[in-house]
């Protein structure tokens, strides 16, 4: 131990970093001496780190209670001890669980708060007269309408009607205006008596048809009817004014409506069980076309193209 | 990041706005009718305040009776629409018709009050000899 002291008493004079370069070189070579050699310079840099520390040795007991306090938790438990990125300040470290939670949290408000602007903005409109879902051809798979749409049309077998009408009276005896048969003999003859020119009366009609009579009702809605008929099916042509307001509810199956358009006007053509219905809007009228579904699709788009050209 | 975030956000609008129109077209629960074709019910007021209801109705052949079979006049009283009377073709005899395809009717009404909110609940009614199919419609109210 003395010989070895003195053998290496030369390290003294060394610097710690000349000392670790030794050290490395040292660990890496087969002679025999190698334990005795690196344990001298091992005491070397110990007994100069504790005369100037460097920070090359570790604090061995604060190193304990930081393990202690940040790595032996609850928290930690199942983490690994080495990071790949940056180390972080572990007292503000939260929970993964209770991170993502707080992200999703975040992402709905802010989705349910861009939903309810819009929503509001609709509203807003709505209220400020432009009519924005009231523009909008809508349907479900029974009924199609520009207006909203009503309650369940109910079908009820003869055999189980038993009381259909509701009974009831009114207070204040009101007063009725029906429909009333016209005498003219075409369609456009009504049109031109009644000055409507957003409408004509079809040059096509399908294979035996025939006006069979032309209606209307003049009250605070204007409606016309012309009613066509080949001997067993009815044809009708309807216009009802709708003052910005378009109500019709026209009865269709589940099929979506067929739409086509002719210059600026939009046709929706719908199929119900018994019938095709055809809906167009113009300026101040609904229009409506109800024909039994022996008439082919086709001639029917014929006999509308011949009303608009 | 932000992307990501984005598409997230977009995805889950359109699913919230799938959900409330599909919501909205199936509180309906509808049923296509295979008498009527076409109903529709207006409400309006005239310069003396009487109430004008037009309604219309269309069918896909001749019916034995067609027509209206109730118009319900509510009034808004601030809280909820309460019924102030019932008009059926006993009231009016010329709500419903017969051997007709389509009609038209127009009803004038007196209502109590002159400053409070009306609408009309209108019952349309087709008849032959294979049953009877019956629609119900609201008017806006004025």
């Amino acid at each position: 131990m003395a010989d070895s002291s003195r053998r290496y008493s030369y390290l003294e004079h060394l610097s710690v970093d000349r000392l670790e370069e030794l050290l490395d070189l040292a660990v890496n070579t087969d002679e025999e001496e190698k334990t005795e050699y690196v344990d001298a310079i091992l005491e070397v840099i110990v007994r100069k780190e504790k005369e100037s520390p460097t920070g090359r040795l570790t604090d061995v007991d604060k190193a304990w209670a930081d393990f202690q306090t940040y790595y032996n938790t609850e928290d930690g438990r199942g983490q690994t001890l080495h990071f790949t990125e940056e180390p972080k300040d572990f007292a503000e470290t939260k929970p993964a669980k209770n991170r993502t939670l707080r992200k999703v949290w975040k992402t709905v408000l802010l989705v349910a708060t861009i939903a309810i602007c819009l929503l509001f903005s609709m509203v807003a409109a709505q209220a400020a007269g432009f009519d924005i879902l009231g523009a909008l051809a809508r349907w479900t798979d029974d009924v199609f309408t520009f207006g909203t749409v009503q309650p369940k049309t109910i079908d009820t077998p003869y055999s189980e009607t038993a009381n259909n009408r509701e009974e009831g009276s009114a207070r204040r005896t009101p007063s009725i205006k029906i429909s009333e048969k016209l005498p003219y003999s075409s369609f456009q003859e009504a049109l031109d008596a009644y000055s409507v020119t957003e409408v004509s009366e079809p040059s096509k009609l399908p294979d035996g048809y025939s006006l069979d009579y032309v209606c209307a009702l003049n009250a605070n809605d204007f409606s016309l009817d012309a009613v066509y008929t080949n001997g067993e099916d009815i044809l009708s042509i309807s216009i009802i004014t709708h003052n910005g307001n378009p109500s019709g509810q026209v009865e269709k199956t589940e099929r979506p409506p067929e739409v086509f358009e002719i210059g600026n006007t939009t046709f929706y053509l719908v199929e119900n069980i018994d019938n095709y219905a055809v809906i167009w809007l113009t300026e101040h009228y609904e229009c409506f076309i109800l024909s039994s579904l022996n008439v082919d699709k086709n001639i029917l788009k014929d006999m509308i193209y011949s009303m608009i050209d | 990041m932000f992307h990501r975030k984005a598409v997230r956000i977009l995805v889950v609008i359109w699913a919230v706005v799938l959900i409330v129109c599909n919501v909205s077209a199936s509180a309906a629960d509808h049923r296509a009718s295979l008498k009527i074709g076409y109903a529709t019910a207006t409400l309006s007021k005239d310069r003396y305040g009487d109430l004008s209801i037009a309604c219309h109705i269309k069918a896909n052949g001749v019916m034995d009776t067609i027509g209206v079979s109730s118009i319900r006049i509510e009034r808004y009283n601030g809280s909820k629409w309460i019924r102030e009377g019932t008009l059926t073709d006993n009231d009016l005899p010329g709500l419903l018709t017969s051997n007709r395809s389509l009609y038209d009717v127009a009803v004038s009404y007196s209502p109590q009050y002159s400053d409070v909110s009306y609408r009309a609940v209108v019952s349309f009614y087709a008849e032959d000899s294979d049953g009877v199919s019956t629609k119900s419609v609201t008017t806006k109210s004025v």
